[in-house]
C-alpha cells in the first residue's frame, strides 16, 4: 500500500508532535531554582529561591546576605570592630555595654548551655585558640597537655557562670575568667539563617532553601515540588547518607568530625571540643544532624548531642519538642528518632 | 533491513525522503536540547567580587591573589579546578574538577570562590538541592 506525500507528510508530522509532546509532558521539569552563593561567616552561603520574578529575587537576596554580613560583623571574633571583640577584650569582671540583639542571642545560648549541662558551650574562645582550627595554616598537631589541664581547672571552677548577661536596666555582658572568652561559633550562623530567612519572606520570597555550611533551612518548594537535601557521608565527600524532601519551615542543622581536623598519630582531632575534657569530643559519634523549628535550635542542639553522646544527647534531646536527630555513630552505623525527615540511603 | 529501506522507496518519493530526512534532524535536534548546557567560562571571586573570568575552552594554568597568597586555577579540556594550599577548609581541593553550569569550588580562608557561570539547567533534575555537610 502506497501512503502517498501526503500521507507521509502526515506521519512525519505525527512523529515531531510525539517527541515534542515527550520533551514537555514527559520530561518536563519545573523552573530550575535561582542559586546564589557568597563566602560569609568564614562558610559557603547558598540560596536558593523559587518562583520570584528576577528584580525582587536579586533585591531580597542581596539584603539576606546583607544581613549575614551584618551580623558577622557583630558576632565573630575575628573581626576588630564585632561586639564580641569588645567583650573578649575587655578586662574580666568588667561590664561591658552591648546591643540588645546580642545580650538576646547569648541568653538563648546560656538557656542551651545549662540545658546540655555544659556540653554546648559559648565561652570556649581561649580553649580553641590553644587547639588553633581557626588558623591558618591549620593545626597539624594537637596542644600542650599542660595548656589544656591548666584551662580545665580555670574553666571548671567558674564554667557556667562565667558570663553574665544583663538585659535591665540596659543590655551588658560581663566574662568573669581569663578561661572564658566568646566564641559563638555554635549558634550566630544559625542565627544568620533563621534572620536572612525572615528578611527574604518580608520581601515575599516565601520558597526559598538556604544552606549556611551545615545551617539549613527552607521555606515553601518549588511550585510544589519540596526541596530535595542530601546529606553527606562524613567519610566519603562525593557520597550521601541520606535524603530528604523538606518539610516547609524546617531548619537542620549537622555537626560532624570531619569538617575541620587532623590526623596525628592514628587519631583525628576535630573542631568540636568537649568542654569537660579540653579535647575534640569523643562520643562516639561521627556525625549529628539536627531538626527543628528554628536554625539557633538546631545549630546549638547538633553540638550538644554531638559532645553528649548517643544516649545522654538523645536524653537531652526529649527535651526539646518537636526536635529531631540522625546521629551517625563512628562505625558508620546509625539511629534516627523517629520523626526525623529523611531516608537512609547509604548501604553496607 | 534492506526489506525495510526497499519498502520506504517504493513507498515514498524523493519529497517525502527529504521531509523525512529534515524530521529526523529536527528530532535529534530536539533531543540534544535535553542535556545539560555545559558552561563556555568560569567566574573567579575574591571576597565576593569578580576578578577574573577563564573560557573553558582553552587549557591554562593561572594565578589569582588569594587572601594568603596565591591560589593555582587550572582549565583543562572544558573543566576547571582550584590547586594548593591543602588545608582542610579549603573545600576547592576536595571537590576537584567541576564543569557545567552553576557548579562551584571554593578555597574559604581563601576568600576565593570559582563558579562555572550560567544557572542550573532546566533539565537538570538529578542534582540536590543542596547537600547538608
Amino acid at each position: 500500500m502506497k501512503l502517498g506525500r501526503r500521507g507521509l507528510f502526515g506521519v512525519v508530522v505525527a512523529l515531531v508532535g510525539v517527541a515534542l509532546v515527550v520533551k514537555w509532558v514527559w520530561f518536563a521539569a519545573p523552573v530550575a531554582p535561582h542559586v546564589t552563593t557568597r563566602l560569609v561567616m568564614g562558610t559557603l552561603v547558598t540560596i536558593s529561591t523559587w518562583g520570584v520574578p528576577e528584580e525582587r529575587e536579586r533585591r531580597a537576596v542581596g539584603m539576606a546576605f546583607e544581613e549575614f554580613t551584618r551580623i558577622e560583623a557583630m558576632m565573630s571574633r575575628f573581626q576588630p570592630a564585632s561586639e564580641v571583640t569588645r567583650i573578649n577584650g575587655a578586662r574580666r569582671g568588667e561590664v561591658v555595654s552591648v546591643s540588645e540583639e546580642l545580650a538576646q542571642l547569648l541568653l538563648q545560648g546560656i538557656g542551651m548551655q545549662r540545658r546540655s549541662q555544659g556540653a554546648f558551650a559559648l565561652g570556649l574562645a581561649p580553649l580553641s585558640d590553644l587547639w588553633g582550627f581557626s588558623r591558618e595554616p591549620p593545626p597539624v598537631a594537637p596542644p600542650d597537655g599542660q595548656a589544656v589541664a591548666a584551662w580545665l581547672r580555670r574553666y571548671a571552677s567558674v564554667a557556667e557562670a562565667g558570663i553574665q548577661v544583663t538585659t535591665a536596666p540596659e543590655f551588658t555582658v560581663r566574662l568573669e575568667d581569663e578561661s572564658i572568652g566568646l566564641d559563638l561559633g555554635g549558634i550566630a550562623k544559625g542565627y544568620g539563617v533563621d534572620r536572612a530567612v525572615e528578611i527574604l519572606h518580608r520581601q515575599g520570597v516565601d520558597n526559598v532553601l538556604i544552606n549556611a555550611g551545615g545551617d539549613m533551612r527552607g521555606m515553601g518548594s518549588k511550585g510544589g515540588v519540596p526541596w530535595h537535601v542530601g546529606l553527606r557521608d562524613p567519610r566519603d565527600p562525593n557520597g550521601l547518607v541520606a535524603v530528604l524532601d523538606w518539610v516547609d519551615g524546617m531548619a537542620m542543622s549537622t555537626s560532624g568530625d570531619y569538617e575541620r581536623f587532623f590526623m596525628a598519630e592514628g587519631r583525628r582531632y576535630h573542631h568540636i571540643l568537649d568542654p569537660a575534657s579540653g579535647d575534640s569530643a569523643r562520643s562516639g559519634l561521627m556525625s549529628v544532624s539536627i531538626q527543628a523549628g528554628d536554625s539557633v535550635t538546631a545549630d546549638g542542639l547538633s553540638t550538644a548531642v554531638f559532645v553528649l553522646g548517643e544516649e545522654r544527647g538523645l536524653r537531652l534531646l526529649q527535651q526539646f519538642p518537636g526536635c529531631e536527630a540522625l546521629l551517625i555513630r563512628a562505625d558508620g552505623t546509625f539511629v534516627q528518632t523517629p520523626g526525623f525527615v529523611g531516608r537512609w540511603v547509604k548501604t553496607p | 533491513m534492506n526489506n525495510w529501506l526497499s519498502l520506504l522507496g517504493r513507498a515514498s518519493t524523493l519529497a517525502d525522503r527529504w521531509v523525512m530526512g529534515v524530521s529526523g534532524l529536527g528530532i535529534v535536534a530536539l533531543g540534544l536540547t535535553m542535556r545539560a548546557v555545559p558552561g563556555s567560562q568560569a567566574t573567579v571571586f575574591r571576597d565576593n567580587h569578580p576578578v577574573l573570568t577563564l573560557p573553558l575552552d582553552r587549557d591554562v594554568t593561572t594565578e589569582v591573589a588569594g587572601r594568603l597568597g596565591p591560589v593555582t586555577i587550572e582549565v583543562r579540556q572544558g573543566r576547571v579546578r582550584l590547586l594548593e594550599y591543602l588545608s582542610p577548609r579549603m573545600i576547592g581541593t576536595r571537590t576537584g574538577w567541576i564543569e557545567g553550569a552553576g557548579r562551584m569550588a571554593a578555597c574559604v580562608p581563601c576568600g576565593i570562590l570559582l563558579q562555572v557561570e550560567g544557572g542550573r539547567s532546566p533539565e537538570d533534575t538529578s542534582e540536590w538541592d543542596a547537600v547538608a555537610q
